[in-house]
């Protein structure tokens, strides 16, 4: 009987160790920008899904394009419609993991400098790429921040001859989560 | 005791099984992810790409803080003389601006060379087809405009009458983007005109409007409107018909082209619908233009 009593402890840490390790959000926020001398176009998005296991430092992330929005009008309508072709690609994805992970100390709270590399789909295509970011760890929580450009032409995206002076070549991204356990 | 450590023990790994279950779900995020998007508030927008399906109103309207400047010119039937360019050396005219004062609120004044009307309209959308949190399959737009005609009429009395001048238009649009593709709406319409040329016409004018659009490419769309009138007879012995628009819509950056072959000279509801003295479906058909402009007055909070 004992051994059954020590089986279910054992078993009960294990799922308890487990399921601390992965973080989610359902409010996530990213904020792009593109300057030109002519015009500053940016938009908000505050309705990212992301998961992240601080164990592996596998990192997920899910939003839908046309949750984008512009504090300029008519922005939105061109970005959906004409450059993002949103009902062709509704969303945008990022698949990757933070390098550096061991680095990052559940017990010790305080901001961790780390790398994050992955898959970011957009408009169907797919790029890896590999940027800084800044996570930091506090009682229960855990925030994470990223500043990266991203050059549109990588996702084909294609600007019209007569509007090219208002639409910035590269963007910049910041990307802003506040992470909770992952509660089934 | 035994048998209850027994029993504890079974519902122990029942318990600790369904737990398992559940974690083992967690490894697939893209599955997890997905089902989270779906929850994601999403207003459907760009039904149609102007204020105007052709002639009438749309279920579309201006984002906060948007300006639209309208100039719009409808010319003289292909039919009417030989020598007048396809109709094209006469035009009635109009132009105007439009705001979004929010993205439910639009309001908008213009000035129609048709009896020399000044006009004026507010626009209340009461819903807006969504997806996500909250499913809503359709977009309801109420309309209200005023017409003041200031042309100059012979008669004193007539012309000395400010009322008389004053008319009404209220409709209820109900629109639905089925596909990127395809938008449909209906417009349940009614005039009121304060004062009408004889005794046999009616005040108040019901029509039921349709419109359709069907893009073609990101940047051109074809368009159709008709506005079924009900109740309108006939003045002096010469009838009033249907208005018909059939056009494209042509996207250049924030401009918008409405190129249109339709019956109606007046460019504001109250004329088009209760005085269409063309007949489409015989011949009487006008070349017609609407050039939209969007402007955006600075930027909308966060």
């Amino acid at each position: 009987m004992k051994k059954a009593l020590f089986f279910c402890v054992l078993i009960l840490i294990c799922i308890a160790s487990a399921a601390q390790s992965v973080y989610f959000t359902r409010t996530g926020h990213i904020y792009f920008i593109s300057q030109t001398d002519v015009i500053d176009i940016d938009a908000n998005n505050n309705q990212v899904a992301s998961f992240f296991d601080i164990e592996t430092g596998k990192l997920q992330f899910a939003v839908l394009v046309k949750s984008f929005e512009f504090s300029l009008a008519t922005a939105k309508e061109h970005f959906n419609e004409s450059y993002m072709e949103s009902d062709k690609f509704p969303k945008a994805t990022f698949k990757g993991k933070i390098i550096d992970i061991e680095e990052i100390d559940l017990k010790a709270p305080g901001i961790y400098q780390v790398d994050v590399t992955g898959d970011l789909s957009v408009r169907g295509i797919t790029k890896t790429i590999e940027v800084p970011a800044e996570v930091q760890v506090a009682n229960n929580t855990i925030s994470a921040k990223s500043e990266f450009v991203l050059t549109i032409a990588d996702f084909n995206i294609k600007v019209p001859k007569v509007v090219k002076h208002r639409v910035a070549k590269q963007v910049t991204v910041n990307v802003n989560m506040d992470y909770a356990p992952y509660k089934k | 005791m035994s048998i209850w450590i027994k029993i504890f023990f079974r519902i122990f790994v029942v318990i600790i099984l369904s737990c398992y279950a559940s974690i083992a779900q967690e490894d697939d995020w893209d599955t997890l992810l997905d089902q989270e998007l779906e929850k994601t508030k999403i207003i459907e927008t760009a039904a149609f790409k102007s204020s105007r399906v052709l002639n009438g109103l749309s279920i579309e309207n201006l984002p906060e803080k948007g300006l639209d400047l309208r100039i719009a010119h409808r010319f003289a039937e292909f039919n009417t003389t030989e020598n007048n360019f396809l109709g094209l050396d006469e035009a009635s005219t109009y132009f105007g601006f439009y705001y979004g004062i929010t993205d439910r609120i639009n309001v908008g004044i213009a000035r129609a060379t048709y009896n020399q009307t000044n006009y004026g309209f507010a626009k209340y959308a009461l819903l807006r087809q969504s997806s996500g949190k909250k499913n809503i399959p359709l977009t309801l737009v109420l309309t209200s405009s005023v017409s003041y005609t200031s042309k100059k009429y012979s008669e004193q009395k007539r012309d000395k009458d400010f009322n008389s001048r004053f008319d009404y238009t209220y409709q209820l649009l109900i629109g639905r983007k089925f596909s990127d593709r395809i938008s449909l709406q209906l417009a349940p319409t009614m005039v009121h005109r304060n004062l009408v040329e004889t005794k046999e016409e009616n005040n108040d004018l019901f029509a039921l409007g349709i419109g359709g659009r069907f893009l073609i490419t990101k940047r051109v769309a074809f368009n159709v409107e008709y506005y079924w009138v009900l109740n309108n007879v006939a003045r002096y012995g010469y009838d009033f018909y249907d208005p018909v628009a059939l056009g494209f819509d042509i996207q250049i950056g924030s401009h918008v082209f409405q190129l249109m072959v339709t019956n109606v000279a007046a460019m504001t509801e109250n004329k088009f619908v209760g005085e269409t003295t063309s007949n489409f479906f015989d011949g009487d058909i006008r070349f017609g233009f609407n050039i939209s402009q969007i402007f955006s007055l600075g930027k909308t909070k966060d």
